[in-house]
């Protein structure tokens, strides 16, 4: 009577968290890429934005 | 190039700064008097509209959408125009704002005073009301976007995009959320049923939780602490990678609240998956936020200010470690309907949204007002009250949730449970309750020298409503064609509205998705039928009363909650709820398999006064059951709305529905009056014709609950007498 057999029905529900998994680490690796390639003198000016 | 003169509009700052402050006591006041009733029931007044089913809607709809509401308008409302170089895009839309946010709350008040309620945690909200939320965030939306597209600042500082993320995720979970079909003004059914509505119920409860009371909170802490700090923050790299982590991880975390139910177990391990990861954003920013201060913490020491920052960013890093803990499934199984959960929040809400917030309004009036603080003195003494007070409500519950816990899987060495009556789990921590309220109390004072101080302010200083500045406009965008994707979308505020939107629905849209495909596929349990009239309006009186507040109906596959309830729980069994009950804190045992456990007479005599049946209960009574009319008028609108969202009736069933309900009615009553206990409090008690009561109604639903997979255990109604 456990749910997940009836869930089971759906071809290849374990998919799901695989597939979101994998987006999440892209997603991760080009944000990192953009944020350590960035130039500090622009991060820096960021930075000071609510000071000036 | 020419310098533009204009001025910061501080009027709506200081309109939404007095709310939050007002707000923030009725909240804090509510939630007292909650909390007291924990260990003195009578403190509900025996009064509908005070007793906790429904004063705990209103505290925490009170501190969630007013107190931290406000403060984040409060400080967005600042911020935003400084961190613009602009003046807010519409000073109309600023009052329609104000005025419309306000109206809201009072009206949620009123709503949830009388009773009416969609029974879904954080969402209580009527349909009328919840319309009205979208227009008014849609106003505040254009507000805002006008005041960034008119920019005079290239960047886009990393408060902002804290902002959008905030403004658009919260327009999407309210909608998705309170799809609901309306019965009359003050009465909708949730369009989702059991399973799939508990887990967009939870998916916005979590959010609402991330995208509420976090990220426009975040946002105002990476443009206070450098403005208090006077430095700018550690780091703007880790705050770009704690930005878009966060807000991509924390969408699918909602289901961890979920362990253990009916939910489908790949749904539950992602949300668990995903809450651990969550703990990596959420030290990047505590820690980015705590550096900050990195050599100054002799300015700490002196300005209350960063006092009430350092801790409020404490607290957020403690609850966001514990948050993932309690994600992981074998500390799930000993903290969900706990009062440890109660603890975890209010170290948030407590900790983290009410010293964010003090310390925000302690740096703005004095600023606004152009003059010092009142008195720093006083602030540091509000400061102590209050982390003291933390501390004394904290640590009690964790300490209750935890006991109790320990308590309710206790067997004996025979295999039998060690503590069978719920109560006695009960009456063991009710120490704990007392000194939780005492932490409340301390907390509360500290707020009322806050009050003090801010007054004391005001009054020395003279306001400055409208704060001149100057900058150069924007220059023309020339061509970027080399710069990073990023850089760019930094720039436009659309890009990064509808990048934001994607990353936080495409973790909605997976979760969601199977699970409402999932429909044909719940079992349909044959013996599982729709509510009887009766029952139906029984059930509604269950959420209109809160019950759902202190009980859940959710029995999770564990030895000690089977010996103890019963069957766990199965998907199939839900078909029908609209809303689903599952609940989130048992104060009192769970009602999953409540049918024919105890007979009719057993629930009229608690109903009534619960003591008088259960020693030392902690439950209210609610006698106006007794008095009130059941009101018929609404079956068949109510069964036309449940046959819509697919429940199936017979085609016009609605039109013979009070009949049948008269008669299941005229049965119980029949029965009940064979009791003689009852027939004594009736007559003590001058009640008439319980077949047209409303605690008849209730008795149907109580005794219906869970029944359809028991294997047809017949109704002991009258024949037993009381225990
Ligand atoms: C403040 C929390 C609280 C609220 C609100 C509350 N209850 Fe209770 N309830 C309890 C506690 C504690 C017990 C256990 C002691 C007892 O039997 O009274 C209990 C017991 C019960 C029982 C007996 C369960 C059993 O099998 O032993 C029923 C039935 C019940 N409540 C129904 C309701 C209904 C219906 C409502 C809403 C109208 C409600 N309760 C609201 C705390 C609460």
């Amino acid at each position: 009577m456990k749910f997940v057999h009836y869930l089971e029905k759906i071809t290849d529900i374990s998919i799901y968290p695989v597939i979101s998994f994998c987006i999440f680490g892209l997603f991760f690796l080009v944000m990192a890429t953009y944020v350590i390639k960035s130039d500090k003198k622009h991060m820096d000016e960021n930075s000071r934005i609510p000071l000036d | 190039m020419q310098v533009e003169k204009f001025y910061y509009d501080n009027k709506i700052v200081r309109a939404f700064a007095y709310a939050t402050v007002l707000w923030g006591i009725v909240g804090m006041l509510a939630g007292l008097w909650v909390a007291i009733q924990f260990y003195a029931p009578a403190a509900s007044l025996n009064y509908a509209g005070t007793t906790f089913g429904r004063l705990r809607p209103i505290h925490t709809n009170a501190v969630i959408f007013a107190f931290v509401g406000n403060c984040m308008f409060t400080g967005i409302y600042y911020s935003l125009q400084r961190l613009c170089k602009a003046r807010m895009f519409s000073d109309l839309l600023s009052k329609i704002h104000f005025w419309g946010w306000q109206s809201i709350i009072v009206l949620a008040a009123l709503t949830l005073f009388f009773g009416m309620t969609t029974g879904k945690e954080y969402a209580e909200l009527e349909w009328p009301i919840d319309i009205l939320i979208t227009v008014i965030w849609v106003v505040f939306g254009i507000n805002m976007f006008g005041t960034i597209i008119k920019r005079r600042e290239s960047h886009i500082y990393v408060a902002i995009w804290f902002y959008i993320a905030t403004w658009i995720t919260v327009a999407m979970l309210h909608i998705v959320n309170s799809i609901e079909i309306p019965v009359n003004l003050f009465k909708s059914y949730s369009w989702y049923a059991g399973v799939q509505d508990a887990l967009v119920q939870w998916w916005y409860g979590h959010n609402a939780v991330a995208f509420f009371l976090t990220t426009p909170i975040l946002g105002l802490m990476y443009y206070f602490l450098p403005k208090a700090a006077n430095r700018p923050v550690y780091s703007y790299r880790l705050s770009i990678i704690h930005f878009w982590a966060l807000i991509f991880l924390y969408i699918w975390a909602g289901p961890h609240h979920l362990l253990y139910t009916a939910l489908p177990d790949w749904a539950q391990s992602l949300g668990v998956v995903f809450s651990v990861m969550l703990i990596a954003p959420s030290w990047g920013g505590m820690l980015n936020g705590l550096f900050t201060l990195r050599g100054a913490w002799d300015k700490v020491r002196e300005e209350p200010v960063l006092k009430f920052f350092v801790v409020a960013i404490t607290c957020y890093g403690m609850s966001t470690f514990e948050g993932p803990m309690l994600s992981l499934k074998n500390v799930n199984a000993i903290a969900h309907f706990t009062d440890w959960i109660i603890g975890h929040v209010h170290i948030g809400g407590l900790g983290w949204n009410g010293f964010m917030a003090f310390g925000m309004l302690y740096y703005l009036i004095p600023k606004m007002f152009n003059t010092p603080l009142y008195s720093k003195k006083l602030a540091t003494n509000h400061f102590w009250l209050g982390t003291i007070g933390i501390v004394l409500y904290a640590i009690p519950l964790y300490w209750a949730g935890f006991t109790q816990s320990l308590m309710w899987k206790q067997f004996t060495e025979d295999g039998t449970l060690q503590y069978p009556n719920f109560l006695e789990t009960v009456t063991q921590i009710i120490p704990m309750y007392i000194t939780r309220s005492i932490g409340g109390t301390l907390y509360l004072i500290g707020a009322f020298f806050m009050v003090y101080n801010l007054y004391k302010t005001v009054k020395q200083g003279s306001f400055i409503a409208d704060e001149a500045a100057e900058a150069a406009p924007l220059e023309k965008a020339h061509s970027h064609a080399k710069e990073y994707w990023h850089r760019v979308i930094e720039r436009k505020p659309m890009q990064m509205l509808v990048i934001s939107l994607i990353v936080v629905a495409i973790g909605g849209l997976i979760e969601l998705i199977p699970t409402f495909l999932v429909k044909s596929n719940i079992p349909t349990i044959a013996s599982v039928k729709p509510y009887t009239p009766l029952e139906l309006q029984g059930r509604d009186i269950y959420i209109r009363e809160g019950c759902y507040t202190c009980h859940s109906q959710m029995i999770r596959p564990f030895r000690d909650e089977v010996a103890r309830y019963g069957e766990y729980s199965k998907a199939g069994e839900f078909v029908y709820d609209h809303p689903f009950q599952w609940g989130s804190k048992r104060t009192g045992p769970d009602l999953a398999r409540e049918g024919g456990k105890n007979p009719d007479s057993w629930h009229f005599m608690h109903m009534f006064d619960p003591r008088q049946v259960s020693d030392k209960s902690i439950m209210p009574r609610y006698p106006w059951l007794y008095q009130n009319d059941l009101d018929i008028s609404t079956t068949p609108g109510k069964i036309r709305a449940m046959q819509t969202l697919g429940v199936p009736y017979e085609k016009g069933y609605d039109q013979i529905a009070n009949t049948a309900l008269e008669t299941q009615a005229k049965e119980i009553s029949f029965g009940l009056k064979t009791d003689s206990k009852v027939k004594q409090l009736m007559t003590v008690e001058g009640i008439s014709n319980p077949e047209k009561k409303e605690i008849v109604a209730l008795i149907a639903y109580l005794q219906r609950i869970g029944k359809d997979i028991k294997g047809g255990q017949k109704s002991k109604t009258a024949q037993a007498s009381l225990k």
